[in-house]
Parts: C-alpha cells; sequence; structure tokens
C-alpha cells in the first residue's frame, strides 16, 4: 500500500465532511430520534414485562437489564449507516473510478465517510435519546470506574468492527455487481447477532458459545456488557482484545481484496 | 376508472415480470437476497422463541400465537419490500434529476414507483411469513370457523395498505427535496422490533402509539384477537379488533394524499 493511500489527515477531512452533511438532514435526524425513543421504551418495557411473569430468576437485575436494552436500541441506530449502499452504488455504476483517483486508498475513503456518519449519529441522535429516555426510565451509570473507561474504546472498536464487516460484504460488488439484498439482511440481522436485541447470556449456551467465536458480539454486546457490569475483571481485556483482534484480521482482509478487486476494475477498464 | 386500474394492474404485472427477469441477471444477489432476507425473519422469530420459551410467554399470549402474528407481518412486510420499494427510492432521482422522464409517461408515479426499484429480495419475507404463520397455528391451533381464512385474507390486505401508506408519507418527502434515506431505516427497524412481540408487552402509551399514531397494532394484534377468539382482552375495548380493514383504507388514503401532495409541489418546481 502506497503512502498515499494511508492518508490519514485526508481520511479525516473525508469524516468531518460526512459529519456535517449528516447533522444537516434535520428529518433523517428529527425522525432517527423519534424512533430511536419509541424503540428504546419498547425494548425496556419489553424486559420489564418478561421480567413480571417471574418465571425465572434473572441473574441480572432489571435495572440493568434496562439499561442495556436502551443503549441496545441507541447503538444500533448510531451505527446504521448508508455506507454500504453508497459503495455499492458507486462500483455499480462506475463512479468509484473517482474515488480511485483521491490521494486516499478506497478503504480509508469510506472509513471515513463511516466515521462521519456514526459520529454524527451518535452526537446528534444517541445523546438526546438516551438523554430522553433516562427522564422517565431507569437508565444507570456505568457499573464502575473501570466499565466507564474501557466503555468509549471498546464502542470505537465495535463501529470498526461494524464497518470493516459491511465493507467484506461491499467488496462482492466487483465480482456480483448488486449486493442490496445482502445489505438489507444485514440490517436485520445486526440486532439479533450483535446482542442488541437479546443479550448473550439470555441465548442458549451452546448458541452464545458459538457467537462469541464470531466478530458480532463485538459491535454491541461486548461494550453493553462492560457498560452494565455483565462483564468484569479480566474478562473485560479478553473481550476487548477479542475486539481488537477481529478488527485487525477483517480490516486486513478488506485492503487485501480491495487491491485484487482494484486490478479487476483495471482489466475490465482496459 | 375501471380501465385506468385495470391498466395499473397490467403495468404492476410487466414491472413484476421484468423485476424478476431482471433480478436473475444477478443470480447470486438474487439467491443472497431472497436467502438473507428468509434468514432474517427465520432469525427474528427464533431469537423471540428462544426469550419467549425462557421467559414463559410475554403479555398474556402464547409462544405459537406471538409467532402467527410475526407471520402476518413478514409477509406484509415482504410485498412492501418487493412490490413498492420503490416509492422510498424516488429520492435519488430527484437528486440526479431523472423524475422528469416518468413524469412525462402517462400513468402517476405511484404506479411507476416498481419499475422505478423492483425488489425480489421481499420474496423472502413472505416465504418465512407463510412459515411462520403455520408454525404458528400448528403450536396454537385457532378454532376453525368459516370466516377465519377470509379473515385473514382480510388482515394480510388491510395490513399491507398501513404499510403502504407509511411508505407513501416516507417516500413523498424527496418531493420536498428532503433526506429521509436513514429515516426509512429508523422506521422499518422499530416496526420489525416490536412486531416481533405482541403490543400488550408494552406501556399503555406505547400501545396507544401503535393504535392511534402509527397503527401497526392494526396489522396483525388486533385482527389476531378474533382468530384466537380472545374479545374482551385488550385495553381499549373490542370495537377496535374489528376496524383493522377501516385502518388499512384510512391510512391508505391520508398516505396517498400526502403522496400527490408531494408529487403536485414537485411538479411546480418545473415552472418555476
Amino acid at each position: 500500500m502506497s503512502s498515499s493511500s494511508l492518508n490519514i489527515p485526508a481520511m479525516l477531512a473525508i469524516m468531518r465532511l460526512t459529519f456535517r452533511r449528516t447533522v444537516v438532514a434535520r428529518i433523517d435526524i428529527v425522525s432517527n430520534i423519534i424512533f430511536g425513543v419509541v424503540l428504546g421504551y419498547a425494548m425496556a418495557f419489553l424486559w420489564q414485562t418478561l421480567y413480571e411473569n417471574e418465571v425465572i430468576t434473572p441473574s441480572v437485575p432489571i435495572g440493568r437489564m434496562v439499561t442495556y436494552a436502551i443503549l441496545g436500541s441507541v447503538v444500533t441506530t448510531v451505527f446504521q449507516t448508508g455506507v454500504l449502499y453508497e459503495g455499492n452504488w458507486r462500483i455499480r455504476t462506475g463512479e468509484i473510478v473517482f474515488d480511485i483517483l483521491r490521494p486516499v486508498s478506497w478503504q480509508l475513503n469510506l472509513l471515513g465517510n463511516f466515521a462521519g456518519q456514526v459520529l454524527a449519529q451518535a452526537v446528534a441522535v444517541g445523546v438526546p435519546v438516551v438523554l430522553i429516555c433516562s427522564l422517565f426510565l431507569d437508565f444507570q451509570a456505568p457499573a464502575s470506574v473501570v466499565a466507564a473507561i474501557v466503555f468509549i474504546p471498546s464502542l470505537i472498536l465495535g463501529a470498526l468492527l461494524g464497518f470493516s464487516i459491511i465493507f467484506l460484504i461491499m467488496l462482492l460488488a466487483f465480482r456480483y455487481t448488486q449486493v442490496g439484498g445482502i445489505e438489507s439482511a444485514l440490517r436485520g440481522f445486526r440486532p439479533l447477532l450483535t446482542g442488541a436485541l437479546i443479550p448473550l447470556w439470555f441465548l442458549p449456551s451452546g448458541v452464545a458459545s458459538a457467537l462469541e467465536f464470531l466478530p458480532f458480539p463485538g459491535m454491541t454486546y461486548t461494550p453493553l456488557a462492560i457498560y452494565v457490569g455483565e462483564i468484569t475483571g479480566v474478562d473485560i481485556w479478553l473481550s476487548v482484545g477479542r475486539q481488537l483482534i477481529w478488527t485487525v484480521v477483517l480490516l486486513t482482509f478488506g485492503a487485501y481484496f480491495t487491491n485484487r478487486g482494484m486490478k479487476k476494475l483495471s482489466i475490465q477498464g482496459g | 376508472m375501471g380501465k385506468a386500474l385495470l391498466i395499473s394492474i397490467h403495468l404492476q404485472w410487466a414491472y413484476l415480470r421484468i423485476g424478476v427477469k431482471s433480478a436473475l441477471q444477478y443470480r447470486i444477489n438474487f439467491i443472497g437476497g431472497v436467502m438473507s432476507l428468509l434468514l432474517h425473519s427465520l432469525l427474528a422469530a427464533l431469537g423471540g422463541i428462544v426469550l419467549i420459551d425462557r421467559f414463559g410467554g410475554v403479555g398474556n399470549w402464547e409462544l405459537g400465537q406471538i409467532i402467527f402474528m410475526f407471520g402476518i407481518t413478514r409477509i406484509q412486510a415482504g410485498v412492501i419490500y418487493s412490490v413498492f420499494r420503490g416509492i422510498v427510492r424516488w429520492d435519488g432521482l430527484v437528486q440526479e434529476g431523472l423524475v422528469d422522464r416518468y413524469l412525462v409517461r402517462p400513468r402517476g408515479l405511484l404506479v411507476q414507483s416498481p419499475g422505478a426499484d423492483f425488489d425480489i429480495s421481499g420474496l423472502g419475507p413472505i416465504m418465512a411469513g407463510f412459515g411462520l404463520m403455520i408454525y404458528g397455528v400448528t403450536l396454537s391451533p385457532p378454532v376453525w370457523t368459516w370466516w377465519l381464512i377470509p379473515w385473514i385474507a382480510v388482515v394480510l390486505v388491510s395490513g399491507t395498505l398501513i404499510q403502504l401508506s407509511l411508505t407513501m408519507i416516507i417516500g413523498s418527502s424527496a418531493f420536498y427535496n428532503v433526506k429521509m434515506g436513514q429515516a426509512t431505516n429508523a422506521v422499518e427497524r422499530t416496526q420489525w422490533q416490536m412486531n416481533l412481540f405482541p403490543a400488550s408487552a408494552y406501556s399503555l402509551v406505547l400501545q396507544g402509539i401503535i393504535t392511534v399514531g402509527l397503527p401497526w397494532a392494526f396489522m396483525a394484534f388486533y385482527p389476531s384477537h378474533l382468530i384466537y377468539n380472545r374479545a374482551g382482552d385488550g385495553p381499549f375495548g373490542d370495537t377496535v379488533l374489528y376496524l383493522a380493514p377501516a385502518v388499512g383504507a384510512l391510512a391508505f388514503t391520508i398516505g396517498y394524499i400526502v403522496w400527490r401532495l408531494g408529487t403536485r409541489r414537485y411538479q411546480g418546481l418545473g415552472g418555476m
């Protein structure tokens, strides 16, 4: 990879531009806040209803579960971007040729785009939704000082993991042109596979163990479980380490397959 | 009026055929799209099943009944996804300045929407929905009477109209030059997660919102009270249990008016 392709200042500039472009879409922001609050409330009440059944005695107190449910709804909303759709569209229409002329690799270009959207949604949607929900629901502070400190880096790693997964899926468009259907399904899978809807501790142990070997729980479950104190002690560092390894591996795969995709694109161009 | 309707139906059929043929050109996306949306619906149901099974039901509804209701909403979502998805994608055409070529055609933009963006992947949720409905009635069989199948058909249509109404309202924003891409995702995400569980699992305020504001509870929850003989169960009386067709028609009318206002406004821009 050439030094110009790892042009971090250029990526940060793309991120700033995308941030501004995202926060000015006021209707988008307002509707995301409204539906974020509705979803947060719905999931919080769902857990309260389930706990009231008293069929089992969950090990996690209801206050923590409500906090997890609200954060799960918020993180799912914040991590939802249009990067995969836009990238696919650029490959399909050939607009990608303008992207690859830029002094930054295509992967970093889209990472800047993704980071700008996520950051804008975190500030403009995530924070208001959490504040509104915490007015009426039992939203709790981080379980410990360590949890508070590790939560943000873990959340950033979760976002990077999310990007690396959608980027790999988007690269399929070099070969198959259209990956819109897979993108739609990914939006649906995400709350389930990442643990945003149902935390791993409520899943059958076999399913939870299998999921822990995959990168998906690192996107949402790990940071949230750290926040509410369900991952503690040395497990915090093991979980964050797992997030880091998956992120590096998937981003490396992304860079490798981007280069292969570009070669295919050059051949078609010739 | 009758002739126009026939032409519209003929056009929809033509768009459907073109959409299927076009989708088959990208076979991996076609198979991947259908399979992944099918899996999404089934996986969502599985998540719900695991949770409900662990907690022994939710909101006084049995597991089979909940699966049946979720199946109904997946079919409705699948129809919208495949046939009417183009309605929320006019914003791209507005930004590209490509709407004019649709405006010069002798049919309205609504009828042309499937042609603007037909997505066969919606077959996935439709297939999953039928599977879930069958599984649901196997687990919790209703008392079968002569009107049950026609009532289920009416519920499927009226729920689709409610969903279509929301789609038209969101889609019409394109003609006001408003960006609403993420809003569509937010609505869809909220809706399918809430539809996974009966409305009685939520607070009274939320039940009120999905009864009066966004009438999602009429898509499967209220009509299923009649299917499972649960009249007298809900917080808003028994009348609401019969209202799904009327709410569907009313929602569609409101959605259509908003859509028409939007498209008229856009046509007005050309004369500026």
